[in-house]
């Protein structure tokens, strides 16, 4: 076959086609949105642009099935820095919250609620969210759609279905009406690019009380699964995922509306916890029941370890663990805290006890590989990122002194974390991660923006489970966020390389892909601080044909290939 | 015989929050282990005086919603 000129030529690249197969070197021609050439020589056809990619993979973009970038997308096209870490597609409106249907009247509340699940500074999201589209889920995505450089898979949060439906009054069951004005809802959402319905069973407002939707009766979910069931949508659940018995419960409830409702569902988040090590095991065979009886549940687990974040001026359970500590920050006032804390027997107790637990056989509870996370004072913003270790070389002292220290100095507003916590036995989680039926995802990109990076997480599945430890194969591991996703979610004509399909194309290096350093990052509107992760071993990212963020150029300037992938 | 609380470790939280998992062995002997944030826990350790974890371990499980151990 002969090309006109073709628009892009990514030459000589060892294509990972997402389909699981071996990979093979070839060329890749994109026209357009599309792909229309995968694996035959394009040595002599024109191209506007070719990328040489000898040496490096070239696969398909990523798709991320577990985001909150719902309100930054709205002032941010690119959603940084999802889009360099090889994301071309990103589900959003999960947990039960979506931008829209929202009325005018309640979006102070969803506001409120929105920030507060996904730990979203307040400043950012008043400044960068101007609701110019109104109320409608259609003219939410007609604006997301307007000006977006990657793909969006939109879920409908079932709280706001909830709001717009009962209004005020939502801390009841609905009537049968009300549940009828919700199908008629959804079903328009549907109909207007909804990827399906998320819900939470844990979730809460900021009173503390459970969000809307956890005030309905499962009939209302039922009639809402059915109306998923005519057009094959997904159902999203935040699950109790601190507690493997109630999960495997909702793992049973979600089998039953799948079989009964013909609709796939998915729960996120999963992730190993070390000191609940029946749990995991008890949630796969749960898993394993349901889908030999014929549903569709899919369990998200995350790549990425889990850090502990705290302050000396709330209790944290951490402290429960190192003699000497509960009792101090248990004192009922701030003032009675710091002159404890500088009460020289008590510091050298806390100081032993910190000490006394880093000796301990195999304790990995060392002081010194403590992070200072954010800090209150300017003088001290130079600290932010370094270990404690590093703070005390420089100030003098031991790192348990620094810590003290810096957090008197700060009145008890410094934020210090543990990084690599949880979730990191690498056999565990690599298991997890291979086992057929778990969906890699839960990300959660976009939210706990101030406590950790939630970027990132596909570099450390390649750097960590493909290279380091070996528990997926690179061809596997491309399947697993790229074609499974796509056929999970429904989204046609994505996440395989294949002529016809969408030209959604990442381009890195096998040998070096992975998520950077942790930094703060003050790029979000009203300022303040959030935590990202640059990618390393991306040299493109393709979305629909446009070429949207290389290694040597960043971020493409007016690059806006994204679109509503369920329209 | 009350079911009693057998083993109390340090475990961390999705949203990167310190959670105390508590393991309760029933007079049956089954076992179950329950999870527990701060603001869940913290009232009633301090009801009971528990400064550490390892002092929950041995006692009743109505130490863990605030019942004094007589």
């Amino acid at each position: 076959m002969r090309f006109n000129v073709l628009d892009l030529i990514i030459r000589n690249g060892k294509i990972i086609d997402g389909s699981g197969l071996p990979g093979y070197v070839g060329d890749i021609g994109i026209a357009g949105k599309r792909i229309v050439s995968v694996g035959r020589s394009l040595a002599h056809a024109e191209a506007n642009r070719i990328i040489d990619a000898t040496g490096r993979v070239v696969s398909p973009g990523f798709i991320d099935p577990h985001t909150h970038i719902d309100a930054q997308v709205l002032f941010d096209p690119y959603a940084f820095p999802c889009i360099e870490h090889g994301i071309t597609t990103a589900v959003t409106g999960n947990c039960s919250l979506s931008m829209a249907p929202v009325r005018a009247s309640q979006r102070d509340r969803f506001s409120a609620m929105f920030r507060l699940i996904e730990e979203m500074p307040a400043a950012a999201f008043e400044q960068g969210v101007d609701w110019r589209w109104g109320e409608s889920f259609s003219d939410m995505v007609d604006q997301v759609a307007s000006d977006v450089a990657l793909n969006v898979a939109p879920l409908v949060g079932h709280s706001v279905l909830r709001m717009f439906v009962l209004g005020d009054d939502i801390r009841r069951p609905s009537t049968p009406e009300e549940i009828t004005q919700m199908c008629d809802l959804l079903r328009a959402c549907l109909e207007a690019g909804a990827v399906g319905l998320s819900t939470s069973y844990i979730d809460v407002e900021d009173d503390m009380r459970p969000v809307p939707c956890r005030w309905s009766q499962h009939a209302e979910l039922e009639a809402l699964c059915a109306v998923l069931g005519e057009f094959n949508r997904m159902l999203q659940v935040v699950h109790e995922f601190f507690d493997p018995g109630l999960t495997v419960s909702r793992i049973e409830m979600m089998g039953d509306l799948s079989r009964r409702f013909g609709i796939p569902t998915t729960l996120s988040p999963l992730f190993h916890n070390a000191a609940l090590p029946d749990g995991q095991n008890m949630v796969l065979e749960a898993v394993e029941r349901e889908c030999a009886s014929g549903a569709r549940v899919w369990p998200q687990v995350q790549t990425r370890p889990i850090d502990i974040s705290w302050t000396l001026e709330q209790r944290s359970i951490m402290f429960l663990v190192i003699p000497g500590w509960w009792p101090v920050l248990s004192m009922p006032s701030k003032t009675e805290k710091i002159a404890a804390l500088k009460d020289p027997s008590v510091r050298a107790t806390l100081i032993g006890g910190l000490d006394t637990l880093a000796a301990m056989p195999g304790s990995r509870f060392n002081a010194s590989s403590f992070i200072v996370r954010d800090v209150v004072l300017d003088q001290n913003r130079d600290l932010v990122g370094r270990t404690l270790g590093e703070v005390a070389a420089e100030r003098g002292g031991t790192p348990a002194e620094a810590l003290i220290d810096l957090a008197v100095e700060e009145e008890l507003g410094t934020w210090f974390v543990r990084s690599n916590i949880g979730h990191t036995d690498s056999k565990a989680v690599g298991d997890l991660l291979a086992h057929p039926y778990v969906h890699i995802g839960a990300s959660d990109a976009g939210a706990h923006v101030g406590s950790f990076s939630t970027y990132g997480d596909t570099g450390f599945l390649f750097s960590q489970y493909v290279r380091n430890t070996g528990a997926l194969r690179m061809e596997e591991a491309v399947k697993r966020i790229t074609s499974d996703p796509a056929q999970i979610w429904g989204l046609a004509g994505r996440g395989t390389l294949r002529e016809g399909l969408a030209a959604d194309v990442v381009v890195f290096d096998p040998e070096t892909i992975d998520r950077g350093p942790e930094i703060a990052s003050d790029d979000f509107p009203g300022g303040g601080t959030r935590w990202i992760r640059h990618s390393v071993g991306v040299d493109a990212v393709i979305v629909n044909g446009t070429e949207t963020w290389s290694s040597s150029e960043g971020y493409s300037k007016d690059a806006r290939g994204g679109e509503i992938v369920t329209r | 015989m009350d079911a009693m609380i057998c083993d109390a470790v340090l475990s961390v939280g999705h949203d990167g929050a310190a959670e105390a998992v508590v393991s309760i062995r029933y007079p049956n002997g089954a076992v179950r282990a329950v999870t527990f944030s701060c603001e869940a826990l913290a009232n009633a350790l301090d009801v009971a005086e528990i400064a550490s974890l390892d002092e929950l371990i041995g006692r009743p499980w109505t130490v863990l919603i605030g019942i004094k151990d007589p």
